[in-house]
């Protein structure tokens, strides 16, 4: 029974080791446009969650004649599975805590924070948006309950 | 004249085209997912029925009027480098080893990019299956420009225009066009 204890403690051990690396990538990554935007903007103090709750909430009005914010398809808790609303197929969630495929690939980030901004916003984001992006995901740990 | 290509080949020929374009226009915004998804599914199937009537048909349409033969390819290109290619009326051999990786870069494209919208079936291995998908159709647009590289370089050397050919269906065969046919016979 103890060897059966200790076997689980090491196997839980090692994967808050992964998750926590998981997690890691992202933070890294929201440090990394934080960077670039303190560059631009002296007065910017660093990813603000708050402020990235906000941006992914706002409905935005951008080069389509539809409002949609992030949240009209990554529904308004990035921890859940998400819904197209072009297409209606379900999209894995975004937060980093739940997926770890989230948020590893820098040139992937990239790339896709410049499609889906140029999508909803009818332009790339700046950097300190992407930043506070993150830093709000990085926030959103639970899945909402099943109704 | 001489009539070389079907009407099935000729509509396939410019749907190809048209559904290429409008997938590849459309790739980028999520808001023309549908718009893409369709066209490459179109794409998909004019491949499809391209190949089962190259393995059925005869004439200038059939697979067997051009076969793989890389060797043949590059001694045909070395040719034309040194200006005295024969004269095929089908696709020439380089041509045709472009029309083989057409079809089967094409193919590639349209099943994993199926693959990558249907997230999750079949292979759930989404960056796997967006990379396959994003090289092979950038890959396909590479062997598209070298298609067309080669129809105008034989349009020129054969003072005959291929394009039109495609949409008419013949081919103009000049006197020394002839000479070099009977020349490819003997």
């Amino acid at each position: 029974m103890k060897k059966l204890n200790i076997v689980i403690a090491m196997a839980l051990g090692l994967s808050a080791i992964s998750a926590q690396a998981d997690v890691a990538n992202a933070e890294m990554l929201a440090q990394k446009y934080a960077t670039i935007a303190k560059i631009v903007n002296t007065g910017y103090e660093g990813p603000s969650a708050i402020a990235g709750k906000i941006f992914f909430n706002r409905k935005i009005k951008g080069a389509h004649d539809k409002e949609v914010a992030c949240a009209s398809c990554h529904t308004a808790n990035p921890a859940d599975e998400g819904k197209h609303i072009v297409t209606g197929k379900a999209i894995r969630p975004l937060s980093p805590a739940v997926n770890s495929k989230r948020f590893n690939d820098r040139d992937k980030v990239e790339d896709k924070f410049t499609e889906h901004c140029k999508d909803v916003v009818g332009t790339d984001c700046l950097p300190e948006e992407k930043a506070n992006f993150i830093a709000y995901l990085l926030t959103e740990k639970t899945p909402s309950a099943k109704k | 004249m001489q009539y070389v290509w079907d009407p099935f080949v000729r509509v396939f020929h410019w749907a190809l085209v048209a559904a290429f374009v409008v997938a590849f226009y459309t790739h980028a915004s999520e808001w023309d997912r549908l718009t893409h998804v369709w066209a490459g599914y179109a794409a998909g199937c004019l491949l499809l029925a391209r190949i089962i009537w190259g393995l059925t048909k005869t004439g200038y349409a059939c697979f067997c009027s051009f076969p793989f033969d890389p060797k043949h390819a590059i001694r045909h290109i070395y040719h034309v480098l040194k200006g005295n290619a024969k004269r095929y009326i089908g696709h020439n051999p380089a041509g045709s080893l472009v029309i083989y990786a057409m079809l089967a870069t094409g193919l590639t494209a349209v099943g994993s990019g199926w693959l990558v919208y249907n997230e999750g079936w079949l292979i759930d291995q989404p960056d796997l299956l967006q990379a396959l998908h994003k090289y092979s159709t950038w890959g396909w647009l590479a062997l598209v420009i070298m298609h067309v590289v080669g129809v105008v370089t034989e349009s020129i050397l054969h003072k005959d225009n291929l394009i039109l050919a495609m949409i008419t269906g013949c081919k103009r065969v000049t006197r020394k066009g002839e000479k070099q046919a009977r020349q490819n016979i003997a």
